[in-house]
C-alpha cells in the first residue's frame, strides 16, 4: 500500500509519572503511526513503557506533552473522561489477563450487553437486545450456550475470546491488545491470534499489537516497532525488520529468542551475547540508554542521544553508530 | 541395570478429594532422570507437571492430596520417611518459577542463604559460610557479591533475585536440581542469560537438572531428554533432537506447530477444545476429545507407552501414531 490513511498518528509523546523517588519518565518522546487497517506490533521487555503508550491511546492517562490524534482530527492524548462518546466507542482495549478483567459476579450475557447499551444509541427492545449480544457472540465463533455463563466456568482461552467480543460490540474500528496471549497456554494462544487476524481482515479493523513476544509478532503483525526505556530504537516493516534487523539491542533481542528447529537459528542475526539488564527508568543512562549494554558503543553513545533516520524506506532506527 | 538414576519415579499416583468429588491428576506414571543427564517435562497448564514436583519433594497437602507410589527413589534410596526426607534435602534442590516470591522479603540475601549451608554442612565458623555464599554467588556471575549479601530481595532486579535462588539451589551441592519454569516470569535477554547459566553449571558440575516449562525453546536448548505431559499422563519421551524435529504424538505435533516461528509462515490453527475434568476422566485416551486422530479405539481403551525405537528411548503412548499425517 503506497497511498496509506493514517488513523494513529502520534508525535513527540511524553509521559511522565510522578513517584517517591523523582520524576519518571516512562515514554520519551515517541513518533509513530498507525495506518488504517494495519496491525502494528510495539514490542520490549517490561518497563519500556509499551503499555503506558496503549493505556494512552485509550485513554486512562493523559499525555504529558507532544500530540496523539485520531483520524487526523480528535485528539486522543487525553483522558477518557473528556473524550466524546464516539472516540470512547471507537477505541477500544482487550487487556492480558482475562481472568481478571472479566466481572466474576455477571454472566456472559450481562458482560456483552454493557457496550451494546452505552454505544447503540437507540432504545433497544428486549429482543432486539439479546439479538444483537448473540451476534457479537458469535462473530467471535463461541456457541449460544455461553451467554448464560459466568467466567469461572469457561477455558482461558475462551475467556479472552469474550474479552474480544466485548471488545467488539461496541463496534470499533481501532483495538489495543495489551498481551492478549500472553497469559495462555500455546496451543490456546495460536487460535486466539488467529481469531484475531480473521475478524481483523474481515471488518479492516486497525490494533496495536503490544507484546513480548517477537516470533508472535514475526507471524501476524505488518509493522514494528521495538521499544527500549520509553523510547523507540527501531521501527520498520515486518519483512525488513527480520531480514535486516539494524539496531544492536533489536540483534540482541533476536539472538536470545530460544527457537524450536535448526531452520530458525539460521534466521537469527550473528549471536551478539546478552549481557546486563533493562536499566531503572527513574535512572537512565545519559546519552544513548542503551549504551552500557551495547557491545559495539564508543564515545559519542555515553554523551549525546541518538535520534530517529531512515536508513531504507520505511526503516527507521536510533543508533549513532548506523546513521548516515 | 548398570546406570545410576539420580531420580526414578515408578508407578506415581496422585489424586485429590475436593468437594465435587475425586480428583484422578495422575493416574500412574514412570520418569526417570539419569545421572548427569538434563531432562525437561513439557507441558500445559493443569496438565500435572507441579503435581509431580511436589509429590517428589514430599510437600503436597495430604490431605487433600492422595499419593501413592511403587517407588520415588534418589540415587537408589527411597524417599519418604524420615530418613528419605533427609536423603531428600540432601540431594535435590528446588528452583521456583517466581523469584520475587520464592526468597523471603523480610530478610537479608546471607541470612536466607546461611540457612541453607547451616542445615547442609553444619558446625563451620561464621567466616567460612560467608565465603561459601560468595563463592556460590561468584558461580552464578553475580556482579558485587558481598552487596547482594548484604541486600533485601526487593533491592535486587528480577534477574539477579533469579541468580540468588540458584546461587542457594547449587551451594548445598545436590545431585539433582528441579528449575520449575526457572525464567517465565523474567524477559527474554534475562532468559537467556538465565538459561546459559544453568546450562554451565549443570554441566560444569556434572549435575543433573529436571527443567520443567512450556516454554519449548527453552527445553529444546537445555535439555537432551523430553517428556512431555498431557492431562497426568507422560504421553511422548525421548531424546530433545527426535522429539522436536520428528514428533509422533498428535498434541505433542500440535503442541510445535501452534508455537508461533521465527520462519513467519504463520501459524497453525492450534489444538481445539480443552483439558478434560479430572472429575469424571472418561475411558480411553484422555487426549481424544481434542485429537485430530481420533479413533474408536481412543474411546475405550487406555493407550500405553511404546517403543519407536529398539532400545526403548524414545516412546509414544497414541494408538494412531503409525497414521501418516497425509492420511488425515
Amino acid at each position: 500500500m503506497s497511498h496509506e490513511e493514517p488513523l494513529v498518528r502520534v508525535e513527540n509523546l511524553c509521559k511522565t509519572f510522578k513517584t517517591n523517588f523523582g520524576t519518571l519518565l516512562a515514554v520519551d518522546n515517541v513518533d509513530f503511526t498507525i495506518n488504517k487497517g494495519e496491525v502494528f506490533g510495539l514490542v520490549g521487555e517490561s518497563g519500556s513503557g509499551k503499555s503506558t503508550i496503549g493505556s494512552m491511546l485509550v485513554g486512562m492517562y493523559n499525555a504529558t506533552s507532544g500530540t496523539a490524534l485520531y483520524r487526523q482530527e480528535h485528539n486522543i492524548g487525553i483522558k477518557h473522561s473528556e473524550r466524546s462518546k464516539w472516540l470512547k466507542q471507537d477505541i477500544q482495549l482487550v487487556f492480558q489477563d482475562p481472568g481478571s478483567s472479566l466481572n466474576p459476579r455477571k454472566s456472559v450475557r450481562q458482560i456483552l450487553g454493557v457496550p451494546i447499551d452505552l454505544f447503540s444509541g437507540e432504545k433497544l427492545t428486549y429482543q432486539e437486545r439479546n439479538h444483537r449480544i448473540e451476534a457479537s457472540l458469535a462473530r467471535i465463533g463461541l456457541p449460544p450456550e455461553y451467554l448464560d455463563k459466568y467466567p469461572r466456568s469457561i477455558g482461558g482461552g475462551e475467556k479472552q475470546l469474550i474479552c474480544v467480543a466485548r471488545a467488539l460490540s461496541a463496534n470499533p474500528s481501532f483495538i489495543v491488545l495489551d498481551e492478549p496471549t500472553s497469559a495462555l497456554d500455546v496451543s490456546i494462544q495460536a487460535k486466539i491470534t488467529n481469531k484475531l487476524l480473521e475478524l481483523q481482515q474481515k471488518d479492516n479493523l486497525s490494533y496495536l499489537f503490544i507484546t513480548h513476544n517477537l516470533c508472535l509478532v514475526r507471524n501476524i503483525c505488518d509493522r514494528i516497532a521495538i521499544m527500549y526505556l520509553g523510547k523507540i530504537c527501531e521501527m520498520a516493516p515486518t519483512q525488513s525488520f527480520f531480514n535486516n534487523p539494524l539496531h544492536p539491542y533489536t540483534q540482541m533481542l533476536l539472538a536470545s529468542i530460544p527457537v524450536l528447529a535448526e531452520e530458525e537459528e539460521k534466521l537469527k542475526p550473528q549471536r551478539i551475547r546478552s549481557t546486563g539488564e533493562i536499566p531503572s527508568p527513574l535512572n537512565k543512562p545519559k546519552g544513548c540508554s542503551f549504551h552500557p549494554r551495547c557491545p559495539h558503543k564508543n564515545d559519542i553513545c555515553t554523551q549525546i542521544e541518538p535520534q530517529m533516520a531512515e536508513l531504507s524506506p520505511n526503516h527507521f532506527v536510533s543508533c549513532h553508530l548506523l546513521g548516515a | 541395570m548398570a546406570e545410576k538414576f539420580a531420580l526414578q519415579i515408578t508407578n506415581l499416583s496422585v489424586k485429590y478429594k475436593v468437594y465435587e468429588g475425586t480428583l484422578q491428576v495422575i493416574p500412574g506414571l514412570d520418569l526417570f532422570v539419569r545421572e548427569g543427564e538434563r531432562v525437561g517435562l513439557i507441558g500445559e497448564t493443569g496438565c500435572g507437571k507441579s503435581s509431580i514436583l511436589k509429590a517428589v519433594a514430599s510437600v503436597l497437602p495430604v490431605p487433600p492430596a492422595i499419593v501413592s507410589s511403587d517407588a520415588i527413589e534418589v540415587f537408589g534410596n527411597p524417599i519418604g520417611g524420615r530418613v528419605g526426607l533427609s536423603i531428600l534435602r540432601k540431594n535435590v534442590s528446588m528452583v521456583f518459577q517466581d523469584p520475587s516470591t520464592s526468597l523471603n522479603p523480610t530478610l537479608k540475601i546471607s541470612t536466607q542463604m546461611m540457612d541453607v549451608l547451616k542445615a547442609r554442612f553444619p558446625g563451620k565458623r561464621k567466616s567460612e559460610y560467608r565465603k561459601m555464599m560468595r563463592d556460590g554467588l561468584e558461580a552464578v556471575s553475580m556482579p558485587a557479591p558481598e552487596r547482594v549479601l548484604g541486600s533485601y530481595p526487593i533491592q535486587l532486579s528480577g534477574g539477579m533475585r533469579q541468580r540468588v535462588c540458584i546461587a542457594m539451589a547449587l551451594i548445598k551441592d545436590p545431585v539433582l536440581i528441579i528449575a520449575d519454569e526457572p525464567t517465565t516470569a523474567l524477559d527474554v535477554t534475562i532468559e537467556e542469560q538465565i538459561l546459559d547459566l544453568l546450562d554451565y553449571l549443570v554441566r560444569e558440575k556434572n549435575k543433573s537438572l529436571i527443567l520443567v516449562s512450556h516454554a519449548l525453546g527453552a527445553v529444546r536448548k537445555l535439555t537432551d531428554r523430553v517428556y512431555v505431559m498431557y492431562a497426568g499422563n507422560i504421553v511422548e519421551f525421548g531424546n530433545t533432537a527426535d522429539i522436536f524435529s520428528n514428533p509422533k504424538h498428535p498434541y505433542t505435533i500440535g503442541l510445535i506447530a501452534a508455537s508461533p516461528k521465527l520462519t513467519g509462515e504463520g501459524l497453525a490453527d492450534g489444538i481445539a477444545g480443552d483439558i478434560i475434568s479430572y472429575i469424571n476422566v472418561p475411558d480411553g485416551c484422555r487426549f481424544a476429545n481434542r485429537c485430530p486422530r481420533v479413533s474408536e479405539k481412543c474411546q475405550t481403551s487406555t493407550p500405553v507407552l511404546e517403543n519407536l525405537s529398539p532400545d526403548g528411548s524414545w516412546q509414544v503412548s497414541c494408538h494412531n501414531h503409525n497414521i501418516e499425517e497425509a492420511a488425515l
